[in-house]
């Protein structure tokens, strides 16, 4: 199938007739058609609260594993010296 | 052709009014009344319908307000980035429609074109060679084709095509010469 239609210039129109499809009204209205199509479809990520309250909960869950995680290392800590003083006794 | 060289203030200027719109909307309005039947025009020579030429240039304006905050002056005339936002939304149309993409000519820009491509010992009869070029227009991409209707279907200098395609003057010269050669290359093959 052929790529391109080749044609002699045809007559342009009329000044008449491009000044009548002239209509900054309907571009503002279709700007704005854009504005509240473009917001009623941006993806979840894209948006700052929804992104900023992931990072919220990441923050926190990050907070609660190292909590539960420092007083275990504590314990260990004292078992370790028993077995020491244990092994020195014997 | 519909544009003219405009100088450094007249840029300022036009950036300034730009500017202006960029914090109102309503502001676009002399933009718009300016460069709307330029606009128009482009897309109608490569569309050839003029109902559908007028949704276009519609829809190139409306696109270009809701994405102007993006815009930056650098030194380059606004309207070649009207320009390349019609030559998106021409191929974007092509796309969806899938129907042949239409070149518009006059015959002394195609005999222009042709007595560039053709070495000068060629015989043929200007027609023959004409209608040969036609046909090997055929083999060009899409992004060839823009080159060869900005420069010698419409006449516009190097300084134009270089701006509405964003590069610079010389890459738009180099492009445009190694298209002909390949139009020459592809014209003695056949």
């Amino acid at each position: 199938m052929a790529k391109y239609k080749f044609q002699k210039k045809s007559n342009e129109p009329s000044d008449e007739f491009i000044r009548s499809k002239m209509d900054f009204n309907k571009i503002l209205q279709q700007q704005q058609n854009l504005n509240n199509y473009k917001k009623a479809t941006k993806p979840l990520y894209k948006n700052k609260f929804f992104l900023g309250f992931i990072i919220l909960i990441g923050v926190i869950c990050l907070v609660l594993i190292f909590d539960e995680e420092s007083p275990q290392e504590s314990q260990v800590k004292p078992l370790k010296d028993s077995v020491v003083i244990d092994s020195l006794k014997k | 052709m519909e544009t003219k060289h405009q100088t450094i203030s007249e840029l300022e200027a036009e950036w300034a009014l730009v500017q202006k719109a960029q914090k109102d909307p309503a502001l676009f309005a002399p933009l718009y009344t300016k460069y709307f039947k330029p606009i128009f025009l482009f897309i109608f020579r490569r569309i050839s319908e003029e109902e559908l030429a007028g949704d276009l240039t519609a829809l190139v304006f409306s696109k270009a307000l809701y994405n102007l905050h993006t815009y930056n002056y650098r030194g380059l005339p606004f309207s070649a980035w009207l320009y390349r936002i019609a030559l998106n939304e021409i191929q974007a149309h092509y796309r969806q429609t899938k129907k042949e993409r239409v070149v518009s000519f006059s015959s002394e820009a195609l005999s222009i074109l042709s007595q560039d491509i053709q070495e000068e010992e060629a015989t043929q009869l200007q027609e023959e060679r004409e209608q040969a070029l036609l046909l090997t227009l055929e083999d060009l991409a899409e992004e060839e084709m823009v080159y060869i209707e900005l420069r010698f279907f419409e006449g516009r200098s190097f300084k134009e095509i270089a701006d509405i395609q964003q590069i610079s003057e010389n890459n738009a010269k180099v492009k445009t010469y190694r298209i002909i050669e390949r139009l020459r290359k592809i014209l003695i093959r056949k």
